[in-house]
């Protein structure tokens, strides 16, 4: 599945996304990233260390979602690892001025619940 | 659209286009392509669209450089203005990512209405190796 979460504890989310988030990849797991990232509260990891290819499709999923979550009093970070064709994608488009982005696993975490 | 990107990568790997400059290819023709299906109206979706690579490598120049047709509503894509980058979550918009990514990607990008298509060429140069 190119979406899949885990609960890491109370509160907090771990969700994966993996593959190609072009046209057809965002709009293939739209639906499932907006039930997962809703909830009044809600800490949400993103981890898009497997991500292949991220299109402003994807980009447009990730802030709309970070948007739901900040206004149900919650938050979202995006882990990437060491994909640094991720990272420079998401910095050149601004999003990590909006959004919180890691390469570490445990300071994702620690960032979310901040 | 992932049959146009499979062609894409078949194709560049084909002529020697390194693949940094593939895969910069590839972010704009996804962003090209979500244009015209966004933008295009019926007229885009009732006519193929069609893609030209062209590449060039001698001993001065390395470029390639891609070329989308379609027949939709008339588009320039290239004609928007940059939208200022909001500075916090709540403010940010989710749409007009892009362009600025056709602009981030691409060494070259241009735009011209021929008879009743749009055509948007974006190109990537890269250095020799040494």
């Amino acid at each position: 599945m190119p979406i899949e979460s885990r609960e890491v504890s109370d509160g907090l989310r771990h969700i994966s996304i993996t593959g190609r988030l072009d046209v057809p990849g965002a709009d293939a797991i739209a639906s499932k990233f907006a039930t997962l990232s809703s909830g009044a509260n809600l800490r949400v990891v993103v981890d898009l260390s497997g991500v292949l290819f991220l299109g402003s499709s994807g980009i447009r999923l990730i802030i709309l979602n970070a948007k739901t979550l900040q206004q149900q009093g919650g938050k979202m970070v995006l882990l990437v690892g060491d994909n640094e064709a991720i990272a420079r994608t998401l910095q050149a488009t601004g999003v990590d001025s909006l959004v919180p982005i890691l390469a570490d696993s445990a300071a994702a975490e620690a960032a979310a619940l901040a | 659209m992932r049959p146009a990107s499979a062609w894409l990568e078949q194709s560049c790997e084909t002529w020697g286009v390194p693949t940094p400059e593939i895969l910069r290819l590839d972010l704009c023709l996804n962003e090209v392509l979500a244009n015209v299906v966004a933008h295009g109206g019926d007229g885009a979706l009732r006519c193929p669209v069609s893609l030209r690579l062209e590449v060039i490598v001698d001993d001065q120049t390395h470029r390639a450089s891609v070329t989308v047709q379609d027949g939709g509503t008339a588009f320039d894509a290239t004609a928007s203005p940059q939208k200022p980058r909001p500075l916090t979550l709540a403010e940010a918009e989710p749409g007009g990512l892009g362009l600025l990514m056709m602009r981030e990607y691409a060494d070259e990008l241009s735009y011209r209405r021929n008879a009743d298509q749009n055509e948007l060429t974006f190109s990537v140069v890269w250095a020799p190796a040494a």
